[in-house]
């Protein structure tokens, strides 16, 4: 899978997680871009994104995700 | 030895930036004057326990390098054993001394026994180093911190600035400040930017946390011997909270101050949490280096697993919430109230947050859904106006207020008679009129005013990058009256003035600092 259909469809499960239609989500998007993105809601996405791609992530993986762009790179690893 | 007396201002400090500048640049010697002086900044305190310091750190290097050592070889298994160990050892030795009496007095009491183990004394600063280590054994199995020297460690997790009450820092903070060829020269320009942030930190200290307690302390030490009315009540839960955040705060400025004096830059503890605009807001600004160590080593790890169930069952609505929100923040709030003491004021402490945050996350979720549907049928959007945000924030801070009864009172019992008080049900007495003279409305209005109004320490030194991680929160809860720090005549009078003060009111007594007690 290349970065922009990763990203399609992250765009997708974020407008749905933070339940804002019209977001638009880039690789150098960050949990600041987001108001809604909080520790709280940042495991309801963790887990939404694990069923979507059928991948499990650790907490050490979690914690290191700084932004939408690494969160990509490791969905890449994770699923080729 | 507190940072809010003469022996420490004008005694060990200066000799300390002394010491250091003498041997600057000299690499391990550097470094090993300023773990020298830490330690011997600790056993000024009580020497008895230094033997303890010395040990979690000694122990904890040991287990990190093992740790490590797995991990390169990839040995799973093996890493995440010497992790729990580490960790179990680290855990036991704050039961043993934080937890044991209080856990035996509740067995004698449920069995009806009578087991003595007599009284253990609470180490100083154990809760606060204990933490420090686990996050750093964490860190090493989670691949986020790479172990370093013996003497870069030792140093680290010595510090003295840090070492009392926090702020609780991550080995990867601080470790490249260590390692960085800058590092031990005494600068003038930190040695003043720390002076002004230590100034501003003694003052909130002395001046008012100090004079706040006095009209605080009365009125929770004397719950049983009068009737607390309804003035007596909020009287008693408004100068407390003011007084628990000026002195945490200022001790966390102090911290900061003196990180900084020595070239280290420490996070921050404190963002203007009285001003949060709700109490999930407030938890990401009150003790930010505690609250960050809960959300990393304790909700997540347990929200992760609890959510995924709920997913998989296709779990909706509440049974949803109460699995994937309900569970994780109640198991975290209780660990979070039962690490500030053993007992059960701290346990319903963090049972009645973690029912505020609930709330929270579930009126949020509503306004969420009330702006979708107004979306839909084409409605406008509007933001939360200057007044609705002042009421969300001051619900808020009677919500705080109202919980930190339970963590001032000596009991439960002590607790439930304030909040008697406060919700009217003793009416207003001649007593309870009587608390309310000129000098508690003065000094709560000036707090007040100064939480409300005015910049916090990091805002007003926001030209000099004033701490660790100020990038991530210099946008956030910008003051009304906005103020910056200069280095001109206006800034040195400033800086000196709270220093001054402070100094001066520390001749009223020295008073512990709330936070050495947990």
């Amino acid at each position: 899978m290349n970065d922009e259909a990763i990203l399609e469809r992250l765009q997708e499960i974020m407008a749905d997680v933070f339940d804002e239609d019209d977001l638009v989500v880039t690789r150098d998007t960050t949990a600041e871009d987001v108001e809604e993105w909080d520790s709280l809601s940042h495991i309801r996405l963790m887990v939404a994104i694990e069923r979507e791609f059928n991948v499990k992530f650790t907490n050490a993986e979690i914690e290191s995700l700084e932004s939408v762009g690494d969160l990509v790179d490791k969905l890449k690893a994770k699923t080729s | 030895m507190l940072f809010n007396s003469f022996v420490f201002i004008f005694g060990f400090l200066p000799i300390a930036l002394f010491l250091v500048w003498a041997v600057a640049g000299r690499g391990a010697l550097t470094k090993w004057t300023l773990t020298a002086l830490s330690l011997f900044f600790y056993a000024w305190w009580n020497p008895k326990y230094l033997p303890l310091l010395a040990f979690s750190i000694c122990f904890n290097y040991w287990v990190g390098t093992q740790i490590e050592r797995c991990c390169e070889n990839g040995q799973r298994r093996s890493s995440n054993m010497w992790t729990a160990f580490g960790v179990s050892v680290d855990l036991a030795m704050l039961g043993y001394f934080k937890y044991a009496n209080f856990a035996l007095d509740n067995a004698n009491l449920l069995l009806g026994t009578n087991y003595e183990i007599g009284r253990i004394a609470l180490p100083l600063a154990i809760s606060f180093y204990t933490f420090q280590k686990i996050a750093y054994l964490i860190d090493i199995r989670r691949g986020e911190a790479r172990k370093t020297g013996f003497t870069d460690f030792a140093l680290f997790a010595a510090f003295f600035p840090q070492l009392i009450a926090g702020p609780i820092v991550h080995y990867s903070e601080i470790i490249p400040q260590l390692k960085s060829r800058a590092f031990g020269f005494i600068r003038s320009k930190n040695l003043m930017i720390g002076l002004v942030i230590f100034s501003i930190g003694l003052f909130k200290k002395t001046v008012l946390a100090d004079t706040l307690s006095a009209y605080a302390n009365p009125l929770f030490n004397e719950v049983s011997g009068r009737e607390i009315d309804f003035v007596g009540g909020w009287v008693a839960a408004v100068t407390f909270t003011l007084q628990l955040y000026f002195d945490f705060s200022g001790y966390s400025d102090m911290a900061i101050g003196l990180g900084r004096m020595f070239g280290v830059k420490l996070p921050l503890n404190f963002h203007s949490p009285l001003r949060a605009t709700g109490i999930i807001d407030y938890w990401r600004r009150w003790h930010m280096t505690l609250q960050r160590f809960i959300v990393s080593y304790i909700f997540q790890p347990l929200s992760l697993p609890l959510n995924r169930y709920a997913a998989e069952k296709r779990l909706t609505g509440w049974s949803q919430f109460a699995v994937g929100i309900g569970i994780p923040t109640f198991i975290t709030f209780v660990a979070v109230g039962i690490w500030h003491g053993a007992g059960w004021t701290f346990v319903l402490f963090g049972v009645l947050h973690a029912g505020y945050i609930c709330i929270n996350e579930v009126w949020r979720e509503n306004q969420k859904h009330r702006r979708r549907r107004r979306k839909k049928q084409g409605l406008p959007i509007r933001e939360a106006s200057a007044l609705q945000i002042a009421g969300y924030q001051a619900v808020t801070l009677c919500a705080i207020a109202f919980g930190n009864v339970l963590f001032r009172a000596a009991s439960v019992s002590d607790a439930m008679e304030i909040w008697h008080g406060m919700a009217g049900l003793s009416g207003i007495t001649a007593a309870g009129w009587s608390t309310l003279g000129l000098g508690v409305l003065a000094y709560s209005a000036i707090g007040i005013l100064i939480v409300a109004l005015f910049p916090n320490t990091q805002q007003l030194m926001r030209n000099y990058d004033p701490a660790y991680n100020w990038d991530e929160w210099k946008g956030v809860s910008p003051p009304r009256i906005s103020l910056v720090w200069r280095p001109d005549i206006k800034g040195l009078i400033f800086g000196a003035l709270a220093l001054l003060l402070g100094i001066l009111f520390i001749q009223r007594g020295q008073a512990i600092f709330l936070y050495f007690n947990f």
